[in-house]
C-alpha cells in the first residue's frame, strides 16, 4: 500500500488529504481544511498546514480505533511527515503566480504569451502590448502600480520585429517595477521573443533576473509555448516559492515541486483526456474567478476570467452579462431590485451562504450566467493562431487570415467537470447537472463529472511522483458522475422522444421527453445503465441523422438528461414571458416503480 | 495618525513644518497638465541613429524648461542646429534607445485658447483657405499636427498646441485646452509635520478613522449633522435643506433615490448611511456598478454605507460614535475596492469621538455563547442579538446542509441562522 499526503495551499483555505492506494483500490481516508495563513500576523504558510495536519490526524485516529478498518492507516503527525510515501503540494496562496505579460501585438505575440502564462498556471495581471491603445506613460504608470511575481516578455518572430521590442523591453527598464514578496531580490523576467535582441537584454536587464529561452512564436504560424512553461514553473519554485512566507521550509519537506494550482488540475484533466482518450471541458468557479480548462484533440488551453465569480465578482457578471440575462432565468416573483441587492451583498460579504429558497436560486443563476461568460471568453483566448494560413489551403480569405477562428466548439466536448462551491455544494445533484448544462449548452452526448472534494490540484501533483496511483484516486474518489446529456445535433424538434434505459441489474424502462423541455430521468447512482433511443425523424443524437443511439454504462447521481430545448435556447423578446417559460423547461420525472414506465 | 499628501507631478508645497491645518488647507498644488506629454524625437529629426542622443542633449531629466530653451545641439559643417523645446514644461524622460525626449506641458490658465489663421499659415485668400482645413469641430488635435494642407503649393498649418477643435468659422481654427490646475488639500485637522519639496507635506492628526462597507466618491469634509435619532429609522427627503450644504449627512438605515437626489441638488458634501437599493445608485450614477473594478463613478457627493445594500439599521456602535462628534468637522473619502488590496470608504473623526471598541470589518475573533451578533444576510439582514446555542449540522430552507446558531433576537424571537451569516458586534 502507498500513502500520500496530498495538499493544495489555496489563497483562503489549506486543503489536506490523506489518501491510500492499494490493490484494493484507491481511497481518501481523511480529508480536512484550515485556514491558509501566508497573511499577517501569521505569515507561515505552514501554520495552516499544519492545522490541516492536526485535522487529518484526528480522523486518521479515529479510523485506527475502529476494529474493522482493516489495513491500519500509518499515523501522520504533523511533524513526521517521513510517514508516508509522499507529500506533494500545490499552491496559489496570496493571489497564486502573479504574471505581467508584455508582447508586440496583442493578437499575435501577446496572446501567445498570454496562453503560455496561462498553462503554467499564472494569474495574469495585465497583458501590454504596442497596440494596447494605451500611451506610453500609460504603460509605465500601469508597470508600477502592478507588483507581480514574474514578467514575460515576447515579441518579434525569429528575424523580424527588433527595435519595435527592444522600446517596450526599455519601458519596463525605465518603470522598474518591484515584486510582490521581497523588494531585496531581483524581479525574475522571462524573454521569449526574437533571439535577436538577446545581446540588447544581457546589456541592458541588469535590475532583473533575466531568463532567455526560445522564442514562443518563432513563426507566425507556429507556437511553441513549452519550453516558457517550464522555466515560468522553474522561476515560480525558485522565486516565488522560497520567497513567500513559509515555503522555503515548505520546499524542503515536499516530495517533489510544488506546482501552482491551476498546472496541477491541467495534468489531472490530462490524466482523464489520456485514460478516457475524450475531449474534456473542465470548470472551477470561485468567488472572485473562473478557471476553465480543455483539452480538444489533445490540444490542452486554459484561460481565467479574473472578474467572474460567485462573490467578489459577482456584479461584474450582472454588468457584463446585463440584468435581463439573469432575470430571465428567475420567477417574476424575485424583483431586479431584490437580484440586485442580493448580488452586491454577496460582493460586500462573500462567505455568507443563502438561507432562503430564492437566494440559492439567485447564487446558481448567477453561476450559470458567469459560465456562460466564462466559456465565450475562454473561446476568444484559445482561438486559432492570427497572421497565417494553412501551407498549400487557397480557400483562406483575408477575414481567415487576421480573423477570429475558434479551435473548437459547444459539440466536441465529450466530458463536462464541474468544481467550485456554487456547483460542488450544491443541496442537490440536478441542480448542479443544471447549471452545467444551462451555462455550456452542449450538443450531442455529454457526460457530466463533479469534483466534489477540489482534489483535481492534489491528483495533478501526486501525478509527478504516482501517475498510476493519481488516475485510480481520480477515477475512484475524486470524480463523482452526476449523469448524461442528450442533445439533438440538428432538426426541428417538434415531435417527443422516447427513451429506454437498462440498469446492469433489473428491468428497462421507456421515458418520453417532450419538445421545448430539459427531462431528467432519474438514475439510481449504484447502478450503470444501457440508454437506447429510437431512429427519430430528423433527429441526429450523435450517431447520425435519423439513426437511434445507444450508451452503455451510464450513471450518475442527477440522472440522465434529455434535452429538446434546441441550440440557442428558446428565449423571446419578451422579458416576462422569458422567466414564466424558463421556470417551465425542467421536467423532472419520476423514478420508473415496478414495470413499464411513464 | 500620519498621512502624506502629494500630487502627482511635482510643483510647489505651500506649508511649512508646524502650520497648523484644516481639512481644506492646501498643501501642494502644480499646473503641470496630466494628460500625455509630448513626445520629441530628436535623432530622427537630425537624421542620426538614437544612440547618439547622448552627445546632443542640452538638459537632463526632471529639468524645467522655457518656450524656445535648446534641448539639443548638433555641430555640422561649422553650423550648430539646435532643437527647441515646444512649449514650457518639464523634461519627464528622455529614451536613448528611440532618441526622444518626453516633456510635459505646464498650463497656463490665461493661454488656453488659440486661433489658428488657416489663410496666413496657407498663404491663401481667405475665401479660400476654409476647403483646405482638415479637421472638425470636436477633433482632438497634437501640437504640431497638421490642421490644413494645400497640395499644390505644398502649404500647411500647424497646432500651435494641442487641444481639443471647438469652432472651425471659415478660415478661423479655435483650439482650446482645459487648464487644470492640480491641487491637494490637507484633509485632516492636523499640523504638518514634514515637508517634501516639489510634493507635498506629511501631516499628523489627532482624528481616527472609522471603515465603512461600502462607498462611493472621493474625498470631503463638512460639518456631521445626523438626520436621524437611532440606528434603523430612514431620513426623509424632504429632512435636507440648502443650510445643509457642505455638510455631511447621517441618514439612517436607508438613503433612498429622493434622498440623494436631495443631498444632490443642495450640494451635500458626503452621506453616512446603513445602506442604499443597489438599483437606485444605478439610476442615479447612469452606469451599471461592479465596485472593485471601477471607482470613478461618483453621485456627486462622497457616500459611505457602513452595511450594504438595501433598508439596513446601522451598526449600533458605528451609529454611537457619529453621534458623539455631532456638529463637529468630520473628513471622509468613499474610495472602495473590494479586491486586490481590499480598500474599505473611511470616516475620519475629531479627537473625543467614541470610537467602537472594535471594528467590524477587521474582527476575527471566534463567537463564543452569549456574545452579541448581528445577522448580516436576508430575510433577517441587520437583526441583533445573543447567541444562544451552537447547533450541529441544519440544512436550511435553501437546501444547504451547515453548522448555525440559534439567535434570541432583541425582539424575542429564536432563529436559526448559518453561521457564516453573522457577525460579532462590538459592543457585548
Amino acid at each position: 500500500m502507498k500513502r500520500y499526503l496530498l495538499v493544495d495551499v489555496g489563497s483562503t483555505t489549506t486543503k489536506a488529504i490523506y489518501a491510500t492506494i492499494s490493490e484494493e483500490g484507491a481511497k481518501f481516508l481523511a480529508l480536512a481544511d484550515a485556514p491558509t495563513t501566508v497573511e499577517a500576523p501569521a505569515e507561515d504558510v505552514q501554520i495552516g498546514l499544519e492545522h490541516a495536519l492536526s485535522r487529518i490526524q484526528v480522523q486518521l485516529d479515529a479510523l485506527n480505533q475502529q476494529p474493522s478498518s482493516g489495513d491500519q492507516p500509518a499515523l501522520v503527525l504533523p511533524h513526521n511527515i517521513n510517514a508516508v510515501d509522499g507529500f506533494l503540494l500545490t499552491s496559489s496562496a496570496g493571489g497564486g503566480l502573479q504574471m505581467l505579460v508584455i508582447g508586440l501585438v496583442r493578437g499575435m505575440t501577446g496572446e501567445s504569451a498570454e496562453r503560455a502564462a496561462l498553462g503554467a498556471g499564472g494569474v495574469i495581471l495585465d497583458v501590454l502590448a504596442q497596440d494596447d491603445q494605451r500611451l506610453p506613460f500609460e504603460r509605465v504608470r500601469r508597470i508600477r502600480e502592478l507588483h507581480p511575481d514574474m514578467i514575460l516578455l515576447a515579441g518579434g518572430v525569429e528575424g523580424g520585429a527588433v527595435l519595435d521590442v527592444a522600446s517596450l523591453a526599455e519601458l519596463l527598464f525605465h518603470a522598474n517595477p518591484e515584486s510582490r514578496f521581497s523588494k531585496l531580490h531581483k524581479l525574475p523576467l522571462i524573454y521569449a521573443g526574437n533571439s535577436d535582441l538577446h545581446p540588447y537584454l544581457e546589456q541592458h536587464a541588469m535590475g532583473f533576473d533575466l531568463q532567455l529561452v526560445p522564442n514562443l512564436r518563432p513563426t507566425l504560424d507556429r507556437e511553441e509555448l513549452g519550453p516558457t512553461r517550464r522555466v515560468i514553473q522553474e522561476q515560480f519554485m525558485e522565486h516565488v516559492m522560497a520567497h513567500a512566507p513559509g515555503y522555503g521550509a515548505l520546499r524542503e519537506r515536499a516530495s517533489a515541486a510544488i506546482l501552482p494550482t491551476p498546472q496541477a488540475v491541467t495534468r489531472s484533466v490530462h490524466l482523464l483526456s489520456e485514460y478516457r482518450h475524450a475531449n474534456i471541458l473542465a470548470v472551477d468557479i470561485g468567488g472572485a474567478t473562473t478557471d476553465i480548462f480543455s483539452i480538444v484533440n489533445q490540444d490542452m488551453q486554459r484561460s481565467v476570467s479574473a472578474n467572474l465569480g460567485m462573490s467578489y465578482s459577482a456584479t461584474n457578471v450582472l454588468k457584463e452579462a446585463g440584468v435581463a440575462q439573469l432575470l430571465r432565468w428567475l420567477p417574476p416573483r424575485i424583483s431586479e431590485r431584490e437580484l440586485r441587492d442580493w448580488l452586491h451583498n454577496k460582493m460586500l460579504r462573500p462567505t455568507t451562504l443563502p438561507h432562503s429558497e430564492d437566494a440559492l436560486l439567485v447564487e446558481q443563476v448567477l453561476a450559470r450566467e458567469a459560465l456562460r461568460l466564462g466559456l465565450a471568453q475562454h473561446f476568444r483566448l484559445t482561438l486559432q493562431l492570427k497572421g497565417n494560413k494553412p501551407e498549400g489551403d487557397w480557400r483562406y480569405s483575408s477575414d481567415d487570415f487576421f480573423g477570429d477562428r475558434q479551435r473548437f466548439s459547444h459539440r466536441d466536448i465529450d466530458i463536462i467537470i464541474g468544481s467550485g462551491g456554487v456547483i460542488s455544494h450544491a443541496p442537490q445533484a440536478t441542480q448542479a447537472a443544471e447549471i452545467l448544462i444551462d451555462a455550456f449548452l452542449p450538443v450531442g452526448w455529454t457526460e457530466l463529472l463533479l469534483d466534489r472534494h477540489f482534489s483535481l490540484p492534489h491528483i495533478g501533483t501526486l501525478a509527478q511522483v504516482d501517475p498510476e496511483g493519481a488516475l485510480a484516486l481520480l477515477l475512484q474518489e475524486s470524480l463523482t458522475p452526476l449523469g448524461g446529456l442528450l442533445v439533438p445535433k440538428g432538426g426541428l424538434f417538434t415531435g417527443s422522444q422516447k427513451v429506454t434505459i437498462e440498469p446492469d441489474e433489473g428491468e428497462a424502462h421507456t421515458y418520453v421527453a417532450h419538445p421545448k423541455t430539459l427531462t431528467c430521468i432519474p438514475l439510481d447512482p449504484k447502478r450503470k445503465y444501457r440508454v437506447t433511443i429510437p431512429a427519430a425523424w430528423n433527429m441526429d443524437f450523435g450517431a447520425g441523422l435519423w439513426r437511434g443511439f445507444v450508451k452503455e454504462g451510464v450513471q450518475g447521481s442527477a440522472g440522465l438528461y434529455i434535452d429538446l430545448r434546441g441550440r440557442p435556447l428558446p428565449w423571446g423578446k419578451d422579458q416576462q414571458q422569458n422567466r414564466i417559460n424558463s421556470s417551465s423547461w425542467r421536467v423532472h420525472l419520476a423514478p420508473a416503480a415496478g414495470k413499464g414506465g411513464n | 495618525m500620519r498621512l502624506k499628501r502629494v500630487i502627482p507631478f511635482p510643483g510647489q508645497v505651500l506649508v511649512r513644518v508646524g502650520q497648523e491645518v484644516d481639512p481644506h488647507t492646501l498643501i501642494a498644488e502644480t499646473t503641470l497638465q496630466p494628460e500625455e506629454p509630448i513626445m520629441i524625437a530628436v535623432t530622427e529629426a537630425y537624421g542620426i541613429p538614437p544612440t547618439s542622443l547622448g552627445d546632443l542633449l542640452q538638459i537632463k531629466e526632471g529639468d524645467m524648461v522655457e518656450v524656445g530653451q535648446p534641448l539639443a545641439a548638433l555641430l555640422a559643417d561649422g553650423n550648430v542646429y539646435e532643437m527647441r523645446s515646444p512649449g514650457k514644461g518639464r523634461i519627464e524622460q528622455v529614451s536613448y534607445l528611440l532618441g526622444t525626449i518626453s516633456l510635459r506641458l505646464e498650463g497656463d490658465p490665461n493661454d488656453n485658447v488659440r486661433v489658428v489663421d488657416a489663410a496666413e499659415q496657407l498663404g491663401e485668400p481667405a475665401i479660400l483657405a476654409s476647403q483646405f482645413i482638415q479637421v472638425r469641430t470636436g477633433d482632438f488635435v497634437r501640437l504640431g499636427q497638421i490642421i490644413a494642407t494645400e497640395p499644390e503649393r505644398e502649404a500647411v498649418a500647424f497646432a500651435p498646441m494641442q487641444g481639443v477643435v471647438t469652432s472651425v468659422n471659415g478660415h478661423l481654427v479655435t483650439i482650446e485646452r482645459p487648464f487644470v490646475r492640480t491641487q491637494v488639500k490637507a484633509f485632516l485637522t492636523g499640523r504638518v509635520v514634514e515637508v517634501t519639496p516639489e510634493w507635498g507635506a506629511e501631516i499628523e492628526s489627532e482624528m481616527e478613522p472609522l471603515s465603512g462597507l461600502y462607498g462611493l466618491g472621493g474625498e470631503s469634509s463638512g460639518e456631521l449633522r445626523l438626520l436621524v435619532s437611532a440606528p434603523q429609522e430612514v431620513a426623509a427627503a424632504t429632512a435636507v435643506s440648502a443650510q445643509d450644504s457642505g455638510k455631511v449627512l447621517v441618514a439612517g438605515a436607508l438613503a433612498s433615490a429622493d434622498f440623494l437626489r436631495a443631498c444632490k441638488k443642495h450640494n451635500i458634501a458626503g452621506v453616512i448611511a446603513g445602506g442604499v437599493h443597489s438599483m437606485d445608485l444605478v439610476q442615479l450614477t447612469g452606469a451599471e456598478i461592479a465596485p472593485g473594478m471601477e471607482t470613478e463613478l461618483t453621485l456627486g457627493l462622497t457616500l459611505l454605507l457602513t452595511e450594504g445594500m438595501g433598508e439596513i439599521p446601522m451598526e449600533q456602535s458605528f451609529f454611537a460614535a457619529l453621534q458623539s462628534v455631532a456638529g463637529k468637522v468630520v473628513s471622509m473619502n468613499g474610495h472602495t475596492q473590494i479586491r486586490a488590496g481590499v480598500v474599505r470608504p473611511v470616516v475620519y473623526l475629531p479627537a473625543g469621538a467614541h470610537m467602537p471598541p472594535t471594528s467590524t470589518a477587521s474582527d476575527n475573533t471566534p463567537i463564543e455563547l452569549g456574545n452579541r451578533v448581528r445577522i448580516i444576510r436576508e430575510p433577517w439582514f441587520g437583526v441583533t442579538g445573543i447567541v444562544g446555542a451552537f447547533t450541529g449540522p441544519t440544512v436550511l430552507p435553501s437546501g444547504i446542509t451547515t453548522l448555525t446558531y440559534q439567535v434570541a433576537t432583541d425582539s424575542g424571537e429564536i432563529l436559526e441562522v448559518a453561521r457564516n451569516n453573522v457577525e460579532r458586534q462590538g459592543l457585548v
